[in-house]
């Protein structure tokens, strides 16, 4: 029998095996994180208000790492302090699964993208800065149309609604959405706390 | 799944890894006669039917592999990244290809693999493409939006597109592969046939 009729024969029963054992575990895996994904945002369990978030950045409790989707002219014009804008959510996927991992964008849903491609990858403790930049804008400097009619120039994290004074200013009521319980703490070790 | 992170096999790893397959992918197209322009362009004149034969069985391997990699559990489909379908720009750019493999008789992967081997022919191509890439480059601009925008479907399967599961649209593919090799080397026979009378006094 000639090679390329058994290559041939090779593949087609590679195929038809495929169909007749497909059994994907990671497939399913992925399946049932998507799943568990979509019913939290649903429920909006994901979703973090403006004024949470800004609570959580002055809680030094807190592992908190804040990441920016947005392209890198806007990220420039204006970021929360501290916020990293990532291009690949790499970065995001290396981060210990403790750490409060929020996700923001233009728009909620950019952010909801990454989201359910994090939680589908297994990443933990990933929420979305609800209503996205906009919305923070929106509390914290008053602006009702976004970054580019607030801000003139590229003031990155040095504009005073980077780093809200949460402490000296009437925040709205909010839900709590961000679960800390044990892992989402740091550890207040060192010094006299032990 | 498998530690296939090269991002984190230091700083020499992931350039390790690129040259490693780049060599292998070069020596694998040099082996099946692809440095030569001849060759190639004998697939649009229906001569020669290599290109489609391996570029195929290159795509069905891969596909199965995948998938058998899935099933067993050892790879995360999800994990894998995926173009994006542009499909207005994808047309366009298919025909620009073309034309440029038709008229220069190399893909640029082709082009290197004879410039690797010193045919005049395949460095000529080369700068060719370098001075087509500085040019689109200027075209960037005015075109980003028909390029970013045009037909675009976001991450679009052929399994999600038929509405089908994943092997069902492998079975299909596979057997669509078989019988364009099928038709492919019977279009080759028919062809010789004809050179031959053409020949004849």
């Amino acid at each position: 029998m000639k090679p390329k009729l058994i290559a041939a024969a090779a593949a087609a029963a590679l195929a038809f095996g495929l169909a007749l054992t497909w059994a994907p575990t990671a497939g399913r895996r992925a399946q049932a994180l998507e799943n568990q994904a979509e019913r939290a945002i649903a429920r909006r369990d994901v979703q973090v208000s403006p004024a949470e978030l800004a609570t959580l950045m002055h809680n030094r409790q807190v592992a908190l790492a804040l990441f920016d989707l947005r392209e890198e002219s806007a990220f420039n014009q204006f970021h929360l302090a501290d916020a990293k804008r990532v291009d690949s959510l790499a970065s995001v996927r290396a981060l210990p699964d403790k750490t409060v991992k929020v996700l923001m964008a233009a728009d909620e849903e950019s952010a909801l993208r990454a989201f359910r491609q994090l939680v589908r990858a297994g990443t933990k403790q990933v929420y979305v800065l609800a209503g996205g930049i906009p919305a923070w804008l929106e509390l914290f400097a008053n602006a009702s149309s976004g970054t580019p009619a607030l801000l003139a120039g590229a003031f990155g994290g040095r504009h005073p609604a980077s780093y809200p004074d949460v402490e000296h200013m009437a925040l709205p009521k909010f839900e709590t959405k961000v679960k800390l319980g044990a892992s989402g703490a740091k550890k207040a070790s060192g010094g006299c706390g032990g | 799944m498998a530690p296939f992170d090269v991002t984190t096999w230091g700083r020499w790893g992931e350039p390790a890894v690129h040259i490693v397959i780049g060599f292998l992918f070069g020596f694998v197209l040099e082996r099946a006669g692809f440095g030569s322009a001849k060759k190639l362009s004998a697939q649009f004149y229906l001569g020669d039917m290599s290109v489609l034969k391996v570029m195929f069985t290159g795509i069905i391997t891969a596909m199965l592999l995948i998938y058998w990699t899935v099933g067993f559990g050892w790879l995360d489909f999800g994990q894998l990244w995926v173009n994006p379908t542009y499909l207005g720009s994808g047309i366009l750019g298919g025909l620009l290809f073309g034309v440029g493999f038709l008229v220069g008789g190399y893909c640029p992967g082709t082009a290197l693999v004879a410039m690797a081997t010193l045919k005049l022919d395949g460095l000529f191509f080369v700068l060719g493409v370098l001075g087509g890439i500085t040019i689109f480059g200027f075209t960037i601009a005015p075109l980003d939006h028909f390029w970013n925008h045009s037909g675009a479907y976001g991450t679009l399967t052929i399994f999600n597109w038929l509405g089908v599961s994943p092997p069902v649209a492998i079975v299909l593919a596979v057997l669509m592969a078989l019988a364009m090799f099928a038709a492919g080397e019977a279009v080759e026979r028919w062809m010789k046939r004809r050179a031959a009378v053409e020949v004849k006094p």
